[in-house]
């Protein structure tokens, strides 16, 4: 088995610095792999893992192919990150920016919520994700974009959109219309949201990154 | 959120409307009906009777509207503005918003900033600056605080409102329309529409007080309400009813078993009362009236729209006795029966309609008036053409119209006379046919020529027909008209002129249908214009003549002028001079005669008049009479609201001149008369008689106060300046 140390996934910028990347990502993969000498690349046709054995991110897919230290390219990718799991036909994560773009149709899980969307950003130092033209079944809702904090759940969706909880149904055809749904744990353990037209300031800035 | 002042408050007398706005005098009314109720009606005064001292109509809620000031500016029934963002609640409907929290853990929403709900389950708009629901997965509950609600053409301006979005609870309501406000000290509202409790509602000239208020779209049902002519303190007298219905625009009000209260007593109106604006706009039930044959009439109307109509009364004339009047009509069917010292005349027809231009009519009719009577009893058939335009061609593209009618029948008459003698009877045949030609001339004016034939035919009759009747009778008739207007020097000059022969074609046995012989000549012209500016003046000649083979009668001349001169202040003056010539000429030897008269009558708004006229008969001075009407106002004290707020006495005398004038003696008191009219708090009464040559006659009326309200009105234009700066777009498209 080849393994190599890649770039860092989901850590903070400050980790990052303070450790070679190298040292932090394990690649395995599922068949053979090979290694272009004029490129640099290393393709795995046959699929695999790579692993963050610092922050436990864990990328599975049927192809991938990497430059050590520059990017990742995956299909049909599966990513367990902070903010749930991600399923995506393909997969392409700047290695220096830490940052992860998603353009043909995403899926993300995690409690509470699933969402689907025509692409998706990710930046994995700060934990932000950003949806474009989300939908979701769990809670029902849609919009022109979902912007979500990974750590917290906390999420804006940008109008136009609508939004389903159980008889209630908000919509607003602006847009310049936010929406902000918040998780709460209710008292049968499920995952419920909060949801309010007005954005709070501290979350609105924390999204900055990503509007 | 500021909100500016606005306030409905109780009115004053000075703010009462011009009377032209008032409502109109009604000759029989109210005092009418206090004056002969107090004596006569003591088998009334139980039961149910309720001292009008004891209706506090203000005691209900108070006037103050602050709270939904601003919502008001926004039209009844205006729709949710279409912008920002919106809520749908599954089946209640959608709102608007301008911030929103929803909970989904505890199921709780918040909704505020210019929210307005269009809420379909009950078929309202509610609005509101901030509405809470709760519940949202169960039973979804609302509570609003200072909502306007908007119910089909009603607005309820509500203090707080909560419960189940299907079964809604009201609490100080206020309700507004054009015309009508009223207030409730709660309510409920659900899919089968809003009901209020301890309602107070005033229209502009009514004040209603009911335990229960059912709204719906267009009409709002009291249940056994009270009503007020007047906001005063301790009104003197008041209405009762079951149920009473004010509709939407002006707040008119039809009052169901009306009853009217005073003084202890009760006295019941009969099945409906109509109260449009401040007018009692319904047949009144009693009545006095001058009647050319029967007298001084004094008629009872028990009146129901959708039932029999009946008239009890008494009459003077030709001697004292009861009247009776009742009439049942439905389905093309009428049924009369009346009755009085002259004696009882029954009819009864039956109508079908075959075709929209063909109808069978059925009928009897006994009438034991008069020294012959007349019983009667068939059915005819008519029929009648479209009316026709026949064009005549000509540059002037003159068209004809033209309309037949045409009728036969068969029928049973009979007529025995008073003294127990028989008549002639038996079958009769008749018919008739109708023609109306017009051809309009243009400028040129207009020709009309209407034409009847008509006869019958009695084959026979019991006792056999006079040899000088004949089995066959009719008569025709011809009336050629032209008339025109044309325009003089910026006035108008109308002229028309008729001829009219009616002439039998042979006697038959009846004589209910005996044809007096007509033939007569007459025309009319009228200047009317404005030949000093404002000053509109009026000057018109009228003659009728017989012509033979007529036999002689008066033939009439006549002329009238009248000015009317605005003095100013609303001030108008009026005088008229009237003419008339009256003459046997060309009659019997020794039975010529002529009469004139002289009209003169000037008066103005302030009620006084003066009135010249002379006759003149076979040259000798027959009246001179001068007549005159002088107002004369009481001292009263207007600073008392609950007291007379004023009297006028309007004396009238007339003196008759002539006597003196041929030197045969002093002048003579030919009329006098008293007008009265008193104004307080709850309206004014006019009560007056008038006593001349041809009897003595009565006037009674009531004229209704008005309401005014201070403050915004609810609906109109509004200044912007009045409304904060972060007024909510969302009440409605033109807040």
């Amino acid at each position: 088995m080849f393994i190599l140390s890649v770039a860092a996934l989901l850590a903070t910028p400050a980790r990052a610095n303070e450790h070679a990347p190298a040292a932090r990502l394990t690649v395995v993969p599922d068949g053979e792999q090979l290694f272009d000498l004029m490129t640099g690349e290393t393709t795995l046709p046959d699929g695999g893992t790579i692993i963050d054995t610092e922050t436990g991110v864990e990328l599975r897919a049927a192809w991938i192919r990497y430059v050590e230290g520059e990017r990742i390219e995956a299909r049909d990718a599966v990513a367990d990150i902070d903010a749930g799991r991600i399923s995506t036909p393909e997969l392409t994560i700047d290695v220096p920016a830490l940052r992860a773009e998603a353009t043909a149709g995403v899926t993300l899980e995690r409690e509470g919520l699933t969402v689907t969307a025509d692409a998706a950003t990710v930046l994995f130092a700060p934990g932000l994700v950003r949806f474009d033209a989300p939908t979701s079944e769990q809670p029902l809702m849609r919009g022109a974009a979902l912007l979500l904090v990974a750590h917290s759940g906390d999420a804006v969706l940008l109008g136009p959109y609508a939004f389903e909880d159980g008889p209630l149904t908000l919509q607003d055809d602006r847009e310049d219309a936010r929406l902000q749904l918040r998780p709460t744990r209710a008292e049968d353990g499920s995952l419920r949201y909060r949801a309010a037209n007005e954005v709070d300031a501290d979350l609105w800035e924390e999204l900055e990154p990503i509007r | 959120m500021t909100r500016p002042s606005s306030a409905w408050t109780a009115p004053t007398p000075s703010r009462r409307r011009s009377a032209a706005h008032a409502a109109a005098v009604h000759a029989a009314a109210w005092m009418t009906l206090l004056l002969l109720a107090i004596p006569t009606t003591s088998a009334f005064a139980q039961g149910d009777a309720e001292s009008p001292a004891d209706f506090a109509p203000f005691g209900a809620a108070p006037y103050d509207l602050a709270p939904q000031a601003l919502a008001l500016a926004t039209p009844i029934g205006a729709p949710c503005a279409a912008v920002g963002g919106e809520v749908r609640l599954a089946g209640v409907g959608n709102a608007r918003f301008d911030r929103i929290e929803l909970d989904g853990d505890s199921g709780d929403a918040r909704l505020w900033g210019g929210v307005c709900i269009d809420a379909t389950i009950v078929g309202a708009v509610l609005r509101a600056e901030e509405v809470r629901i709760f519940d949202l997965e169960g039973d979804p509950r609302l509570q609003v605080e200072d909502a306007v609600l908007d119910l089909g053409a009603w607005r309820l301006a509500v203090r707080r409102l909560n419960g189940s979005v299907t079964a809604l609870t009201l609490t100080e309501v206020h309700l507004l329309a054009p015309g009508l406000i009223g207030s409730a000290e709660a309510g409920s509202i659900s899919a089968d529409g809003a009901e209020l409790s301890g309602a107070v509602l005033a229209t502009d000239a009514w004040l209603f007080q009911a335990e229960r208020i059912t709204v719906a779209a267009e009409v709002i049902t009291l249940h056994a309400p009270v009503a007020v002519p007047c906001r005063c303190d301790r009104p003197r007298y008041h209405l009762s009813g079951s149920e009473a219905r004010v509709r939407f625009e002006g707040g008119d009000a039809t009052l169901l078993r009306p009853a009217l209260h005073a003084a202890s007593l009760r006295l019941p109106l009969g099945d409906r009362f109509d109260l449009v604006g401040g007018e009692l706009d319904t047949a009144v039930p009693l009545r006095i009236r001058a009647d050319r044959n029967l007298g001084t009439v004094v008629e009872w109307h028990a009146r129901d729209a959708r039932g029999p109509r009946l008239t009890l009364g008494t009459v003077s004339e030709p001697s004292r006795g009861p009247l009776l009047d009742l009439q049942i009509e439905g389905d093309g069917a009428n049924v009369r029966l009346q009755h009085d010292p002259r004696g009882p005349v029954l009819t009864a027809s039956q109508r079908h309609e075959l075709h929209p231009r063909l109808a069978v009519t059925g009928f009897s009719e006994a009438n034991l008036r008069g020294a012959r009577a007349l019983l009667r009893s068939g059915a005819h058939l008519s029929a009648s053409t479209p009316r026709a335009s026949l064009p005549l061609g000509g540059t002037d593209g003159l068209v004809l119209s033209a309309q037949l009618r045409a009728t036969l029948g068969a029928e049973l008459a009979a007529e025995p006379v008073s003294d127990g003698g028989l008549g002639p009877a038996g079958p009769r045949f008749p018919a008739s046919l109708t023609a109306e030609l017009r051809l309009p001339l243009a400028a040129a004016g207009r020709l009309a020529l209407d034409a009847e034939l008509e006869g019958a035919f009695t084959p026979g009759t019991l006792p056999p027909i006079p040899a000088e009747a004949g089995a066959w009778r009719g008569s025709y008739t011809l009336r050629p008209s032209y008339q025109v207007s044309v325009p003089v020097a910026g006035s108008e000059l109308r002229f028309s002129a008729a001829y009219l022969r009616h002439a039998p074609l042979g006697v038959g046995p009846f004589a209910f249908d005996a044809v007096s012989e007509r033939s007569r000549l007459s025309g009319e012209a009228t200047l009317a214009g404005k030949p000093f500016g404002v000053t509109e003046a009026t000057a018109s000649l009228r003659a009728e003549w017989r012509l033979a083979p007529e036999p002689p009668g008066p033939q009439r001349l006549g002329a009238s002028a009248s000015v009317t001169v605005p003095l100013g202040s609303g001030f108008r003056l009026q005088a008229s001079l009237a003419s008339e010539l009256a003459g046997l000429i060309g009659g019997p030897d020794g039975a010529d005669w002529w009469q004139a008269g002289l009209n003169l009558q000037g008066g103005a708004d302030l009620q006084a008049d003066a009135r010249v006229r002379f006759g003149v008969t076979d040259g000798v001075l027959r009246d001179a009479d001068l007549a005159a009407r002088v107002p004369i106002d009481l001292p009263v004290n207007a600073n008392d609201p609950n007291a007379l707020q004023g009297v006028r006495l309007a004396p009238y005398l007339a003196a008759d001149f002539a006597p003196w004038l041929r030197g045969e003696g002093p002048p003579t008191l030919s009329a006098h008369g008293l007008r009265v009219r008193i104004v307080d708090c709850c309206g004014t009464v006019t009560l007056g008689y008038l006593r001349d040559g041809d009897g003595t006659a009565f006037e009674v009326g009531v004229s209704l106060p008005d309401l005014w309200r201070d403050g915004r009105p609810p609906e109109g234009p509004v200044d912007p300046g009045d409304l904060p700066e972060d007024w909510p777009d969302r009440y409605g498209d033109e807040p």
